[in-house]
């Protein structure tokens, strides 16, 4: 019922910021033919498939992890042949399914108000869910580090949202990365944020991000190596320690 | 005091809803009624200690949330000292104390100290008057011991002292007890009912009780009123309740070893030999007296011991419960 | 009055005292708020630079738009928000508590925790305003900046009307949250923008329907100037704190009505 409800309240929300990023992105467009080289239609496509994918990618409700730290539960899950973190690749997954109303929520909404333009070729389209794909695992994976953190603080709001900023605005999922001023450039490019988001909706708008289609999944593939190490270690140090409390 | 007249309540229970936003959608679903109490009619004088008694869901807790202000009724009145609880809400709020014996009124992470302050301070009590009646609560519930320890790493007992204090402390006129003494030990359950009756003594504070406690109901309350089913099946003091419900009295002879049990008799009192080799011999107390019953038994057969049984209030409540069952 | 304001100092005291020993950590609060703010203040951040306005505001408008609605919002947050509380204390039976007292069943609901954690929010929208406000060349006038004060205010009241009205359905239903998450959606999602984007209609709906523009966009049109963005003449403008005592009064006086209805739990 819980799940029914979390699923429920997603598609509003889906909902509610389809037809908010619409309006805003036609708005500040108004007598304009392009800015910054992107055109009105292409920049309202975006804005609404880049808030789709990040829903997909950022459900909701974080992994149930810190709370089960909290309670104590942990212990259980950590005698459970799957393990916290295939668990939580699990419920990730879950989740993916709980987001799949919303993003046809989205889709039919931004359809109905002419707000989508369809993928440059078919080409680009296959290219574009490829690298959605390998973002989401390492959107996953992320996440599951970041949850991580509750073994060592008993606060995990305040590093979730820190995380969560940042990487919304990083992934290109909150204003496509060409607007951002020059500047910060780099060093957004150098966090794996844009991966998940920007580079894939690159694609299918057909233009060449950096290193085109093979240079995007080489760097995907790097940074989900680097983030499953990530992962193992924090895991390997979280466990001991909740074996040394004696949880 | 406590005035109550046809009091009814029912509840709309809405039938269970399922699937999106439910939480919402139950605005609409189709709702079954159901009576928890049903016609309920009676009058506590000023000073009266009255037990409330019933089985679970028989109506009590829900007579007394009523009586309270916590819950209004769908038709009925009921009158505290004149005012109607739910209408009259801050003076009638002055007039009565309550003590729930599951949930604690008092501030959970502060100390039992602070709660007491913040009650005198919400009910205008002043400070001369505040520390009287914390020495006055302090000689029998021993309070002092821990005024600074927060409510959490109380024990039970010490819980519902704090508690009981904290209902008495602006002296209301009749203080409601629910349940007070479960789960507590036999020290602290004295200390609450020795409080209780010396606040009803001293101050002619009007109690009503519900409890599953026979013991609370001996010491405490000489009127009785039983609800079932959200009827009153009794309302009267308690000695007629056991005269009326089971009218004897009983001797229980255990014999010597070897001596004939069947020898163990007495007239107009009826026999009954018990698994454990005693003899019950049960006597209407308007017919013959147990002083009779003891001599005639003994002088036939040798006997090693013997006591004699009041008839037990639990045996009353389980044959009043059996009566209106049917 | 003098009753419940000496009521309100009582209750403030024990809550204060319980917020102590949850020792909320202030600094993770402030760092939290900014955070949970960051992802809008970022994406109007980039909107205005790349386009220069957004609605025919300019981005001072704009960010005095925001910090307005930020400055509400924490004036909920931080005095209304254990309005959110309703489902919980109706559930649990804490209700029974503030129906025996002889106090306010609203303060007392209001009062159960010091909103110690919410200070982040009301520091960052204290600093948003500060450097919005001298930027968007306002005529000040003392009278103006008291309006606004009773603006922020009144936007406040009109979220913790809502939330309580909403909360006060909890005597009725097992549960709200769903209404208290559509609640923050349509006031996160939409309050911070200028509301006249949204054509006619849409401004029309936020106004009557749906009551968000008394929360950020007609207080900042009036202090700015910008009347010329309302549907409605602009001296009505001037009257859009009402709405929000308005709300808080109908939810108090809806909330203890429905009170009526409260089916204590437990046997």
């Amino acid at each position: 019922m819980f799940f029914r409800a979390n699923v429920a309240l997603s598609m509003v929300s889906v909902a509610l910021q389809t037809v908010l990023l619409v309006t805003v992105w036609r708005a500040v467009y108004t007598n304009r033919p392009a800015v910054a080289g992107i055109s009105e239609s292409d920049a309202v496509s975006y804005a609404v498939i880049a808030m789709l994918l990040w829903h997909v990618a950022l459900p909701w409700q974080l992994s149930s992890i810190p709370e089960r730290v909290r309670e104590g539960t942990i212990a259980t899950d950590l005698i459970r042949p799957v393990g916290v973190v295939g668990q939580s690749l699990l419920q990730s997954f879950g989740a993916i399914v709980g987001a799949i109303p919303g993003v046809v929520v989205g889709l039919v909404l931004a359809l109905a108000l002419g707000g989508l333009t369809p993928p440059a070729t078919g080409a680009a389209f296959l290219g574009f869910l490829l690298t959605a794909a390998l973002g989401w695992l390492l959107a996953a994976l992320l996440n599951l580090a970041v949850s991580m953190v509750a073994f060592w603080t008993t606060d995990t709001r305040g590093p979730f949202y820190v995380y969560r900023a940042i990487a919304s605005f990083a992934s290109g999922a909150l204003v496509p990365l060409w607007f951002v001023p020059a500047s910060l450039r780099p060093y957004l490019d150098a966090l794996p944020f844009g991966l998940q988001v920007f580079a894939p909706l690159q694609l299918w708008q057909g233009q060449e991000p950096l290193g085109g289609l093979g240079g995007v999944i080489t760097a995907q593939l790097g940074w989900l190596a680097a983030s499953t190490a990530i992962v193992a270690l924090v895991t390997w140090r979280a466990l001991r320690k909740v074996v040394i409390n004696g949880g | 005091m406590i005035e109550v007249a046809d009091l009814i309540k029912e509840f709309q229970k809405p039938q269970p809803t399922t699937g999106r936003l439910s939480g919402v959608r139950q605005l609409w679903a189709p709702r079954r009624a159901v009576r928890a109490v049903d016609g309920v009619s009676f009058a506590v004088e000023r000073g009266e200690m009255v037990g409330y008694l019933g089985a679970n869901g028989a109506g009590k807790s829900t007579t007394i949330k009523m009586l309270t202000g916590i819950v209004v009724p769908t038709s009925g009145t009921v009158r505290v000292d004149g005012l109607v609880p739910w209408a009259n809400r801050r003076k009638h709020a002055h007039n009565i104390g309550v003590v729930f014996g599951q949930k604690t009124q008092l501030w959970f992470d502060l100390p039992l100290r602070v709660s007491l302050e913040t009650i005198r301070d919400l009910y205008r009590v002043g400070p001369a008057e505040y520390a009287a009646r914390i020495d006055e609560f302090d000689e029998v519930l021993q309070i002092k011991d821990f005024l600074d320890t927060p409510i959490r790493s109380l024990s039970l007992g010490q819980r519902m002292r704090g508690d009981l204090a904290g209902a008495m402390l602006h002296r209301p006129q009749v203080l409601y007890l629910d349940e007070p003494t479960v789960g507590l030990d036999v020290v602290a359950k004295q200390a609450l009912r020795d409080f209780i009756a010396e606040q009803n003594r001293v101050h002619a504070t009007t109690v009503m009780i519900t409890t599953h406690d026979m013991d609370d109901i001996e010491q405490l309350c000489r009127r009785i009123v039983m609800i079932d089913s959200g009827r009153v099946v009794y309302d009267g003091d308690l000695a007629t309740l056991k005269r009326r419900y089971l009218p004897f009295r009983e001797v229980v002879v255990t014999p010597t070893e070897g001596a004939d049990p069947t020898s163990i008799r007495a007239e107009h009192a009826d026999r009954l030999e018990n698994s454990d080799g005693t003899i019950s011999l049960r006597f209407d107390p308007e017919r013959t007296s147990a002083a009779a019953v003891i001599a005639q038994a003994t002088s036939v057969a040798e006997i090693a011991d013997l006591h004699v049984n009041e008839p037990k209030l639990e045996d009353v409540v389980r044959l009043i419960y059996a009566e209106a069952e049917r | 009055m003098a009753d419940l304001i000496r009521d309100f100092r009582i209750l403030l005291r024990v809550a204060w005292l319980t917020e102590l020993e949850h020792k909320a950590n202030l600094f993770i609060s402030v760092i939290g708020a900014l955070a949970f703010n960051a992802g809008q203040l970022l994406f109007i951040g980039v909107l205005l630079h790349a386009f220069g306005s957004i609605g025919g505001w300019t981005p001072a408008e704009v960010l005095v738009l925001f910090g307005i609605r930020m400055a509400s919002h924490s004036v909920y947050a931080f005095f209304f928000r254990r309005t959110v509380d309703v489902d919980l204390v109706v559930h649990t039976g804490e209700f029974d508590r503030y129906l025996l007292r002889p106090t306010s069943r609203f303060l007392q609901l209001l009062m159960r925790r010091f909103n110690l954690q919410q200070i982040g929010d009301v520091i960052i929208a204290g600093a948003i305003l500060a450097l919005a406000l001298p930027r968007a060349s306002i005529s000040w006038h003392p009278l103006l900046a008291v309006w606004l004060a009773l603006a922020i205010a009144a936007g406040g009241l009109l979220e913790g009307g809502l939330q309580l009205a909403r909360g006060a359905l909890a005597f009725r239903l097992r549960n709200t949250q769903s209404l208290t998450f559509l609640i923050d959606a349509v006031l996160g999602t939409y309050g911070n923008f200028p509301l006249q984007i949204f054509g006619p209609v849409g401004a029309v709906l936020f106004t009557i329907p749906l009551p968000l523009a008394f929360v950020a966009w007609i207080p900042a049109a009036m202090v700015t100037g910008r009347v010329d963005s309302l549907w409605f003449p602009a001296w009505l403008g001037w009257l859009s704190p009402l709405v929000g005592v308005a709300c808080m009064a109908a939810a108090i006086s809806f909330f203890t009505r429905q009170s009526r209805h409260y089916s204590s739990p437990g046997s």
